[in-house]
């Protein structure tokens, strides 16, 4: 663990204390736990090539499953394949990974995507309540 | 772990069983042992004790420090980041996705590999079970799956 400083506006600091408490309520180190939240989300986006154009990713998947039917496919920015192979092992085996690609499967494949929501989970932890006297 | 093989007639089962995992004093989880392959590594990394979570109608979640570390994010689904999740409690999530290979014993499969930001947890969802033949073995205290 380390430590950083750095300036941010009053009001932000507030609203983000703020939050913090509603969510996960006064506890010693939950600030701690939202900032490494917040900047692991940051990083991520930063990392992340945006796909969040439903309309063009549909134009993008349609045009590439048509161009390479039945292949695992990495495309680069601005659309370009990178490389195609078979099989997802064969695809990542020819991929350095230097650079950040976007990975279309094959209309065929048998992935579980029939809906783009899911259901995380129905696991519940009990835990032994602390009895107050 | 123990691997069986039946002969009934002339069908021959290979079933692979794994002891419940004891994660806490009372409760028992159902786990399998799995390799999933890493982008990163190039290389099958190993899953010890993977929880079956019937609550999940993923393929597979990941530990974000593993997402990160095996290079899932240089390869993530066209469509990341269109998913949400939603927990039992309401709570909703923004998914990241990518895909790999996932080996139990013979078989291999083509999977979904999710995570989100602050994700600890490793689990198999029902996008795997649905493709196995699966037995939770309660007196037993063993999981067991059955490869044709």
């Amino acid at each position: 663990m380390t430590t950083i400083k750095g300036e941010i506006p009053h009001e932000l600091e507030k609203e983000f204390r703020r939050i913090i408490a509603l969510k996960y309520g006064l506890k010693k180190g939950n600030l701690s736990l939202a900032l490494q939240n917040a900047i692991e989300e940051w990083i991520i986006k930063q990392k992340r090539i945006s796909t969040t154009d439903y309309k063009e990713t549909e134009l993008l998947l349609k045009q590439i499953r048509k161009e390479f039917p039945y292949q695992f496919t990495a495309v680069g920015s601005e659309g370009k394949i990178i490389a195609y192979a078979p099989s997802l092992i064969e695809l990542y085996q020819k991929l350095d990974l230097s650079a950040k690609v976007l990975i279309i499967e094959p209309e065929i494949s048998i992935l579980n995507k029939t809906y783009k929501k899911r259901q995380l989970s129905w696991n519940l932890k009990r835990k032994r309540m602390v009895s107050s006297k | 772990m123990e691997l069986k093989t039946k002969k009934d007639g002339i069908i021959k089962v290979n079933v692979k069983c794994w002891s419940f995992y004891p994660s806490d004093y009372r409760v028992k989880e159902f786990v399998m042992n799995i390799q999933l392959y890493s982008p990163q590594q190039k290389s099958w990394i190993e899953y010890h004790n993977m929880l079956l979570d019937t609550g999940f109608d993923g393929d597979i979640l990941i530990p974000m420090k593993d997402f990160e570390k095996h290079g899932f994010l240089q390869v993530l689904s066209i469509e990341s980041g269109q998913w949400e999740a939603e927990s039992v409690s309401g709570e909703k999530l923004k998914l990241i996705s990518s895909f790999s290979e996932l080996r139990i014993d013979d078989y291999q499969i083509e999977v979904m590999v999710e995570s989100f930001t602050g994700n600890n947890s490793g689990i198999l969802g029902r996008g795997i079970l649905i493709r196995l033949k699966t037995t939770i073995d309660g007196k037993n205290e063993q999981t067991c799956i059955e490869i044709d």
